[in-house]
């Protein structure tokens, strides 16, 4: 049964001529799982709000949309907030109340649902999406994760009838982002919710998916089956397919295109031979000592608490970009903060240059030296326009290895999360450091700024400066790091190479390593996959 | 009966309420006796150890009541010596006496009380009278925490960046009125997603229900007339002189020869919410040798 009805919906924003919205129509059946893909800009955050009508932008619409065969437009207030449920990107901002029982029956309050009823609905929520536990608590104490599940849990105790999600797991990280996907799929599937959602990480949401649409500046430029989408569009790397679809085009694969790590791996086993199973790299020479070094570094935050830096041992050579992987809570950003010269160890040292961190007095350290930008690049910003952010901290925009000159009027809060890292970035080069601190850069981007940032960094490692990335992202690691260090528990549980780091780790790794695992030794990448396919040419019988 | 830490939240307020209504209007020393032996019991019961500090406060507060009050007031009869050529007596140092323990009284109850209301009991009660203001509250108290939090992390990362050095008071205070404007835009910028994020559940102007976790049953109704009846009924009695007690000129008790039962009267309701709490422990300690 059709659920959702969408006829020649156009829409352009009050102040722009061209449409952000442009002629689109679809229809989504009941109990579908639709994906909406589409690079940064093509209108996918725009079509989302424009399906439901207290969310609408200001600015010309016309078409219409349809929700169980009646016009979205003249639905009651109630009906309106019930019916259509969204969930938007940041977790934090959406959360209205202090606390979690609050948060779910904020909206059965609007409803001016009776108390008795609310006391049910939001007991059985709690219980299906596991929120029982932290029921009583503050939400300031939650995680991210935590905090975007109860969204999603505060916006589905009013029962609705369809679920937007716009890019809601970009902010998380990727163990709490594949819960919620997962959490996602079980509704869809055991309550038959119909799920509309728009997504950078295609990788997870593509295989699980009924239907997929691509837009392209406004328009759908593609609207049927996932596989079919992956496959037209897996060359276009503004799309970001998944990695295994990349591989299929890019080797000339026939049939049906693979989705998933497993197809992805039946098919490059299917049809090639790996006689040659492993690519030659180069094994880099570390550059003399170490820019930063930290020596059987213990850190608690309070005197009672665990060690946060546990017998710490980890070194940073210049001309190399280092990144610090780990699950949450085991001493990543705490490790870069201490090496900011932020938090204090209690035993153990911090070289910087070979000299300990103590001995940087009266903000020596940020001088020429050590810069950070934390994960919440907001923070960086105090001033009105971007061109006032650079002139305080002394930045020339002419002599940046990137080009701001399109956004130096922008209020540094209007900009886009590449965007806002950039800026913040060119604040943190002003001062010319020769260690660069990035904490989660990646964080929200999508891959056009992904393989801009890469390529900066490379440039900064050719120019002598040491660069140390904490991230949970293994593709961007696996991509752009010289050598990578797995956090556990504190301490450095694995180091080396990216090569041999990744190719090492079963589980911890990324899901071109997964795909050709036993089967190739050390491809990390979808390009050395595609090399290693090449290299050794298809089976004689094979597909 | 359900100690008062587990009754609805109204319970807690109206019963410490009466109590220290009547401790006020009523001072004798038989009821103010009974109002501070009262809540140091319970407050004690509730905060065990950790109480010291108001113990101390509280003693130090009777003390100063009881020698500053003669200093001040030389009304009475019976003179116990002369200061600087003033009479200091027996009645205004028992008045002092009694002020200071109606004090420490009420910090008693009153530091009981803040034990048990947890600020979503707080707005619990807040939210019967006011259901839009308590909405209001508790996007307050979401958001300060939130604030303090960011304007830290700001001054780290400007920090980090070799923006933000510590010199001297000038500079020092232009780096704060800098954090100040950004986190104004920051707390603008937030709040119209949360606005977005309230409008998209249905939030208007109109009328809205108030759910709470705190369900209303006979135990909290038991309570609350309990404390109601006997405050009302011992202010009335005392206001029509059925009992009393006269400080000036002379100390000297009034009433009829049945005042003791409104004396035991209130000391039942100053004892009981202690006895309860004291009951419950003993409870748990019978019911862990059990285990």
């Amino acid at each position: 049964m059709e659920i959702l009805d969408i006829k020649d919906l156009s829409f352009s924003y009050a102040a722009e001529k061209e449409k952000a919205v442009d002629n689109v129509s679809f229809s989504v059946e009941e109990g579908e799982f639709v994906a909406l893909c589409g690079e940064t800009g093509s209108g996918k955050s725009t079509l989302l709000k424009l399906l439901k009508r207290e969310l609408r932008p200001n600015g010309t619409l016309t078409g219409t949309v349809t929700l169980d065969g009646e016009d979205v437009s003249a639905f009651t207030p109630q009906r309106s907030a019930q019916a259509v449920g969204f969930v938007m990107q940041q977790p934090e901002q959406q959360i209205v109340c202090d606390k979690v029982w609050h948060e779910l029956a904020f909206g059965l309050e609007n409803l001016r649902v009776p108390e008795q009823e609310i006391r049910r609905r939001v007991a059985e929520t709690a219980c299906y999406f596991g929120l029982d536990g932290i029921f009583k608590k503050d939400v300031a104490s939650l995680s991210g994760g935590q905090k975007q599940l109860l969204n999603l849990a505060s916006v589905c105790v009013m029962q609705p009838r369809i679920l937007i999600l716009d890019e809601p797991t970009s902010q998380l990280d990727p163990i709490a982002a594949s819960q919620f996907i997962s959490t996602l799929r079980r509704m869809n599937r055991e309550l038959s919710l119909t799920v509309i959602i728009c997504e950078h990480r295609l990788e997870e949401v593509l295989p699980i998916a009924d239907k997929a649409i691509v837009l392209k500046k406004g328009k759908v430029a593609f609207c049927g089956l996932p596989r079919a989408a992956a496959a037209k569009f897996s060359a276009d790397e503004s799309c970001d397919m998944p990695a295994a679809a990349r591989i299929f085009t890019r080797t000339g694969g026939s049939g049906e295109c693979p989705i998933d790590p497993l197809e992805g791996k039946k098919y490059v086993t299917g049809a090639f031979e790996n006689s040659i199973r492993s690519i030659k790299r180069e094994t880099r020479q570390h550059e003399g000592a170490p820019a930063l070094e930290f020596s059987h570094a213990f850190f608690r935050y309070e005197r009672s608490a665990p060690d946060a830096l546990f017998d710490l041992e980890l070194k940073a050579y210049t001309g190399e970009h280092t990144c610090i992987l780990g699950g949450n809570g085991s001493g990543k950003t705490t490790a870069l903060c201490a090496a900011a010269g932020m938090r204090r160890i209690y035993d153990g040292k911090i070289k910087i240059f070979g000299k300990s961190i103590d001995q940087y007095k009266n903000g020596a350290l940020y001088r020429q030296c050590v810069a950070m930008l934390p994960q919440d690049v907001q923070t960086a910003f105090l001033r009105m326009t971007v061109r006032e952010e650079l002139e305080d901290s002394g930045c020339k925009a002419e002599e940046l290895p990137f080009d701001l000159s399109g956004i130096m009027e922008r209020h540094p809060y209007d900009l886009s999360g590449g965007e806002m890292q950039l800026v913040a970035l060119a604040k943190a080069l002003a001062t010319d450091p020769r260690i660069l601190l990035l904490d989660e850069p990646t964080k929200g981007l999508d891959s056009g700024h992904k393989k801009m940032l890469r390529s900066i960094i490379k440039g900064l490692c050719q120019n002598g400066a040491a660069v140390v990335t904490v991230t949970h992202d293994v593709e961007f690691a696996a991509e752009s790091a010289d050598t990578c260090v797995l956090l556990f528990g504190g301490s450095a549980a694995a180091c080396g190479p990216t090569g041999e780091f990744f190719g090492g780790n079963a589980y911890y790794t990324t899901s071109a390593s997964r795909m050709t695992r036993g089967f190739f030794d050390n491809a990390i990448t979808a390009d050395d996959v595609c090399a290693l396919c090449g290299a050794n040419g298809r089976k004689s019988g094979g597909a | 009966m359900r100690t008062l830490e587990r009754s609805n939240p109204f319970a807690p307020v109206v019963c410490i309420i009466m109590i220290t209504l009547t401790a006020a209007l009523c001072q004798y020393p038989w009821m103010t006796a009974s109002a501070l032996l009262g809540g140091a019991a319970f407050y004690t019961a509730l905060s065990g150890r950790s109480g010291k500090k108001t113990h101390l406060l509280c003693l130090l507060l009777i003390s100063a009541s009881a020698v500053i009050n003669p200093l001040i007031s030389h009304n009475g009869a019976t003179v116990l010596f002369l200061l600087n050529d003033r009479p200091v007596t027996l009645e205004s140092f028992c008045v002092g006496l009694s002020n200071g323990a109606v004090l420490a009284a009420v910090i008693y109850y009153f530091g009981a009380l803040t034990r048990i209301m947890t600020s979503d009991k707080l707005l619990y009660v807040f939210g019967k009278v006011s259901p839009k203001s308590a909405l209001l509250l508790s996007g307050a108290l979401r958001f300060i925490p939130l604030l303090g939090a960011k304007s830290r992390r700001i001054e780290e990362t400007q920090t980090a960046l070799g923006l933000y050095r510590k010199g001297n008071m000038v500079s020092s205070a232009k780096n704060k009125l800098k954090v100040f404007s950004a986190l104004t835009s920051w707390a603008l910028e937030n709040g119209i997603i949360t606005a977005d994020s309230m409008a998209a559940r249905g939030y208007s102007d109109g009328r809205r229900t108030y759910f709470s976790p705190y369900p209303f049953r006979a135990c909290d109704v038991v309570w609350i007339a309990i404390y109601s009846v006997s405050a009302l009924a011992l202010i009335t009695a005392s206001a029509v002189g059925a009992y009393g007690f006269r400080y000036y000129p002379q100390l000297l008790p009034e009433g009829a020869a049945w005042s003791a039962a409104f004396y035991a009267l209130y000391a039942a309701i100053c004892f009981l919410p202690a006895a309860v709490e004291l009951k419950e422990a003993a409870r748990w300690k019978y019911l862990i040798s059990k285990i």
